[in-house]
């Protein structure tokens, strides 16, 4: 399956290619958890995780077509 | 005297006369400074019956206790008075330089009161104030004016002053420092125009003295090497890319973008006014305000013929309401009505929002082509522009405007297309998918304001825990602890942006080890944690007492009828409506609070309050 995913600001240094968006070629049934690892990602790093817009925890499944954001924490109004 | 400087500077604008008062220590320590001493203030000495804009009316501007010092963004002050735009109280905050000059100038407090009979400016430099004339100054735009004062005072003095909007009564108009910094909500500046007074320059000479200094310098050690470390692994993305940066993309993400005047959660033009295109074209570079180190402010200039210029901005607010609101895509364009909202002196938000309501009214045939005097057509570039310069001088159609959104579509009979809560506009976050944010609008003291609580912060970034945003069960609890933490920042003359990354211990009731740790070293008073927290929840009943005298009640904290009834049609909340009535209910029980809305005696009690 093939989902899109977003790693924004510097989370963009785990991508492949250090690019913003890019789609990844997934087996079926990984979830967020394995997909992180792929990306290698170190757990300890903060982050929020959004599939289609919805807030994902490790074990939340992927679907095919799925658009999958990971961002760190930070705000302002 | 520590951090405060224990004096109150009161000025009679009928009489033309200044004064020095001593500040009420025992009021300093349980208000705090800035925002709270704002409402001692106003409690104290304002009929909540008054006409916002008649003599009777007084305007407060206060710092906090920390504000010049070098704690971290401890660059804020505080505009605190009856709102003409909502009735209701107001206090708009600002960073930039001046209040750290303003506290440097030697008080913790300017009381005007009484209205000028001819146009004034107040200067004040090392604890002495005086008004001087200011007739050559009224109609000049807010760098001209500053400009001008500079050159009649001292260079390195601060401005404060208003622009031919607050001038002119446009009652969602700011009162503008260091040029570009805005004090933007609920019409502070048009009741700075009704006093004629046009400006107030600060300059002050003296450190503000800290209590203990080798505490002080130890806590900023701790709390700056953190910081310092987490910016050398991970630059801040708000400094990279300011808060149009960060948020832009969230909210979309989120499904909660305000668009087409609340009509969406979405907004297919997004990435065309995201902050990294701002970054991209627009910025010159970076500004940070005093003592600050995350330097969130965009200095931008725009070479596009027809919208070109220079200046500050557009936050993120501003790309929100006068972009995504009004269907706008054009950055261009937002960055000029930004540029003209702080050269007239007027709030983004609500300019922005007027607008996209006005297009609403047009788009279903409530008003005309004739009336508005071309088509207003969303998505209309050189419709933002051309009707934020006509309300900034009350020009036209921009006369309507200036009454902002509520009597625009009163006006027009179709009252519940003005999207404020107590007649001000609200911030772009769709309570819809985020349900806490909507009981922190319905139940902010001012109005629809993301700066009296933030829940954006745990329901969509995870400071300091992640929420659900669509759970709206137990949200009461975690809003009263943002409310009374962010009136706790505000009154000791910090920012948020920092204070709730760095300030808070990373749990939802949110104790503010990091301010009570600065404050004790500042002021040398000796709070306790119970005493500050009773602090922050002082000030946010004593401005719901000021509230409750005004008339407000229960009724009053509302969300528009489209937020609460109308599913969102769209991106990952569609279907959602705000539950903000379960929410409320819950709200003033945590309180202690009547289902009326009204802080019970045992409350009242417990926090000293009358």
């Amino acid at each position: 399956m093939m989902v899109e995913v977003q790693l924004w600001s510097h989370l963009a240094e785990y991508a492949p290619e250090k690019q913003k968006a890019f789609n990844l070629k997934l087996d079926p049934g990984t979830n967020i958890g394995m997909l992180l690892s792929i990306l290698k990602i170190p757990s300890e790093i903060p982050r929020i995780i959004l599939v289609n817009g919805h807030q994902a925890k490790d074990e939340t499944s992927l679907t095919d077509g799925d658009e999958v954001v990971i961002f760190p924490p930070a705000a302002g109004g | 005297m520590y951090g405060w400087t224990g004096k109150v500077l009161r000025v009679d604008l009928a009489g033309g006369e200044v004064d020095v008062e001593q500040l009420d220590m025992k009021a300093a320590k349980e208000y705090i400074g800035g925002r709270g001493l704002g409402i001692y203030y106003l409690n104290k000495e304002v009929n909540p019956s008054c006409e916002p804009l008649s003599p009777e009316n007084m305007l407060v501007m206060a710092v906090g206790p920390l504000t010049g010092t070098t704690t971290p963004t401890a660059s804020r002050y505080m505009v605190m008075t009856k709102s003409p735009l909502t009735g209701a109280l107001t206090c708009s905050n600002s960073g930039g330089q001046f209040p750290k000059e303003l506290n440097r100038a030697g008080f913790d407090a300017i009381l005007f009161t009484g209205r000028s009979p001819e146009p004034v400016y107040l200067w004040v430099k090392d604890g002495k104030a005086e008004l001087r004339p200011a007739a050559n100054l009224w109609g000049k735009t807010v760098p001209e004016t500053t400009d001008a004062l500079l050159r009649e005072t001292d260079p390195k003095a601060r401005v404060a002053c208003i622009g031919p909007s607050g001038e002119r009564l446009v009652l969602f108009s700011a009162i503008m420092n260091d040029k570009d910094r805005a004090a933007g909500r609920a019409g502070v500046g048009a009741v700075m125009g009704s006093k004629n007074l046009k400006a107030v320059v600060a300059r002050g000479t003296a450190p503000v003295p800290v209590a203990d200094k080798e505490r002080f310098d130890e806590i900023q050690k701790r709390v700056m090497t953190k910081f310092n470390e987490a910016a050398k692994a991970h630059p801040s993305p708000l400094s990279k890319h300011g808060t149009i940066g960060v948020i832009t993309g969230l909210v979309q993400k989120y499904g909660i973008f305000p668009t087409k005047n609340w009509q969406q959660g979405t907004f297919d033009g997004w990435q065309a006014i995201h902050g990294e295109t701002l970054t991209d074209k627009y910025l010159v570079k970076t500004k940070a305000c005093w003592a600050c180190p995350i330097s969130c402010g965009r200095v931008t200039k725009v070479e596009e013929p027809e919208f070109e210029g220079e200046g500050e901005g557009p936050e993120y607010e501003t790309a929100f309401a006068l972009g995504a609101l009004c269907m706008v895509d054009d950055l261009a364009a937002v960055t000029k009505a930004n540029y003209l909202c702080n050269e007239l002196g007027l709030d983004t938000i609500s300019m922005g929002a007027t607008i996209a309501c006005a297009m609403e009214l047009y788009d279903r045939g409530y008003i005309t082509e004739e009336q508005v005097g071309a088509p207003l057509k969303w998505g209309d570039a050189h419709a933002i522009v051309d009707l934020t310069r006509k309300t900034g001088w009350r020009e036209g159609f921009g006369d309507e405007l200036a009454e902002g959104s509520y009597r625009l579509a009163e006006k027009y009979g179709h009252p519940e297309l003005a999207m404020v809560s107590k007649k001000l506009e609200l911030p772009g976050y769709d309570p819809r998918g985020s349900q806490g944010l909507g009981l922190g609008y319905a139940t902010s003291p001012i109005g629809g304001s993301h700066c009296r609580a933030h829940l954006g912060y745990c329901e969509l970034i995870g400071i300091p825990i992640l929420v659900d945003p669509h759970e709206w069960k137990g949200k009461a609890k975690i809003v009263k602890a943002w409310q009374d933490i962010f009136s706790m920042i505000d009154s000791a003359g910090l920012c948020i942006l920092f204070s709730v990354r760095n300030l808070l211990r990373p749990t939802l009731d949110l104790q503010p080890d990091g301010i009570l740790d600065y404050l004790n070293a500042v002021t040398g008073a000796d709070y306790t944690m119970d005493e500050l927290l009773k602090a922050g929840e002082r000030i946010l009943n004593a401005e719901r007492l000021f509230l409750i005298n005004a008339g407000f009640s229960a009724k009053d904290d509302t969300l528009p009828s489209r937020l609460t009834q109308e599913p969102l049609p769209d991106g990952p909340a569609k279907g959602k409506v705000c539950h903000l009535e379960e929410m409320l209910e819950e709200y003033y029980q945590e309180r202690g609070w009547t289902q009326s809305g009204i802080p019970t005696e045992a409350k009242l009690k417990e926090l000293g309050l009358p």
